[in-house]
């Protein structure tokens, strides 16, 4: 009898302890929400690489598996809406969240997806590594930082 | 498959198991990456991952791999308590429950994902979280009733006693000893079997999507309904034995086919009266 007491007592104290920790974690479904501008993207193995991407990202014979947004504003919105902004144009797609919180799935609808590794996911910066095997040799990084976009209503809750 | 226990178990029995229970297992395991971006039977890279999502102070990360590498233990954990508080009871029963838990996990997985899921991370953690129950159920079972021999749902041990027991198959006092090729043969079995299941999901994937964990689960069912045939035939033979008008007809055929000359006559008997 003691020894299913001390279990249970163990369990229930470890499952107590996830819940507490997942309590004070912010969900990456809600952090990513709002307005991200594109700030900056790199390359691990140098510059030299950029090109290749550039040049198959331009390519129409071989679908681009990544599509890189320079100058970007994404608006990540409840339900999965993704709104992108680029000289004036808008764009409307999908995304969702997937693995531990670690895998950011962008879908343009007819079977294309776009799959990035989110690194970095704070209050004021994002950080995105799109990890390529066919056109890039290496891992590409998009840099983002949060737009304040507050309205005063938010503000002052 | 499932009837005996420890060491009454032969290599037969350890093989059938192991490769069968690796097939599913390499199944789920690259279905879980697929479908969800993670591994599901192998636990050694979420306690690298734990380590590195604490280093990052991601928390929310850390929690769910956490809870996924609890949900893994708690699998070994009930399914070695069915194991050892039933299998004086009934033995057949305290291994066949696991697996029966198992296929319940993977069947909620697949319909779930099939017909509900709104690709959510909660709905993504929570059927992770089952799959890995799941797997720490098979792998709890396969490594209890086999005396740790038989462990599917990851390679690291396998490969690593392949390594050892190929490097002894270097002298030749080794190459003759039964036990160990016997061994041999087993861990290359789970390995083939377990690369066979992975390839063999990614193929499924492509065309069924969620509905593969039906086909695991099928592999399941097979393993389940084997021993259960067998041990239903066995009783079978052994009430017709014990009915004195059913006496066993001396045939040639007698001393090579005896439960199958038996069945016949009796019949024979039964459709004369």
């Amino acid at each position: 009898m003691k020894v299913w007491t001390t279990y249970s007592a163990v369990f229930l104290l470890g499952a107590l302890g996830l819940l507490l920790l997942f309590h004070a974690a912010t969900n990456p479904e809600k952090a990513i929400l709002g307005m991200w501008q594109e700030t900056d993207w790199k390359f691990e193995k140098g510059i030299a690489f950029a090109a290749d991407i550039a040049a198959a990202s331009k390519s129409k014979a071989s679908q681009p598996e990544f599509s890189f947004h320079k100058a970007e504003d994404w608006e990540f919105l409840p339900g999965g809406r993704l709104r992108l902004q680029m000289g004036g144009q808008e764009k409307v797609l999908s995304w969702r969240i997937k693995g531990r919180g670690h895998v950011l799935q962008i879908q343009y609808g007819n079977n294309r997806v776009e799959n990035y590794q989110l690194t970095v996911l704070d209050k004021n910066k994002m950080v995105l590594n799109a990890e390529s095997d066919v056109q890039a040799r290496g891992i590409a990084q998009l840099i983002f930082e949060r737009k304040n976009t507050e309205t005063y209503a938010q503000k002052i809750q | 498959m499932l009837r005996k226990y420890s060491n009454s178990r032969t290599l037969g029995d350890n093989v059938r198991l192991g490769v069968l229970t690796a097939f599913s297992a390499g199944m789920v395991n690259i279905g879980s990456l697929l479908l969800f971006f993670s591994f599901s039977s192998n636990i050694t890279g979420h306690y690298a991952i734990l380590a590195a999502e604490l280093v990052k102070g991601n928390l929310f990360q850390a929690a769910v791999v956490l809870g996924w590498i609890f949900l893994f233990f708690f699998g070994g954990f009930i399914s070695n308590m069915f194991v050892i508080h039933l299998n004086k009871k009934h033995t057949y029963i305290a291994h066949a429950l696991p697996l029966v838990l198992e296929i319940i996990c993977l069947i909620a997985v697949g319909t779930y994902g099939h017909f509900f899921y709104k690709e959510t991370l909660a709905e993504t953690e929570a059927m992770l979280s089952l799959m890995l129950f799941a797997m720490g159920l098979q792998n709890g079972l396969t490594a209890s009733i086999s005396n740790f021999a038989v462990k599917t749902t990851h390679l690291t041990g396998v490969t690593t006693d392949l390594g050892i027991l190929f490097s002894m198959f270097t002298r030749s006092e080794y190459r003759t000893n039964k036990e160990l090729k016997g061994k041999a043969v087993l861990l290359l079995s789970i390995a083939l079997a377990y690369l066979a299941g992975a390839i063999a999901s990614g193929i499924t994937y492509m065309h069924m999507g969620f509905r593969l964990f039906y086909v695991v689960s099928l592999f399941l069912v097979v393993v389940i309904f084997y021993d259960f045939y067998k041990l239903k035939l066995f009783r079978f033979m052994n009430t017709r034995r014990k009915k004195p008008a059913l006496k066993p007809i001396e045939t040639k055929t007698a001393n090579h086919f005896p439960g199958v000359q038996l069945k016949k006559e009796t019949e024979k008997e039964v459709a004369a009266c």
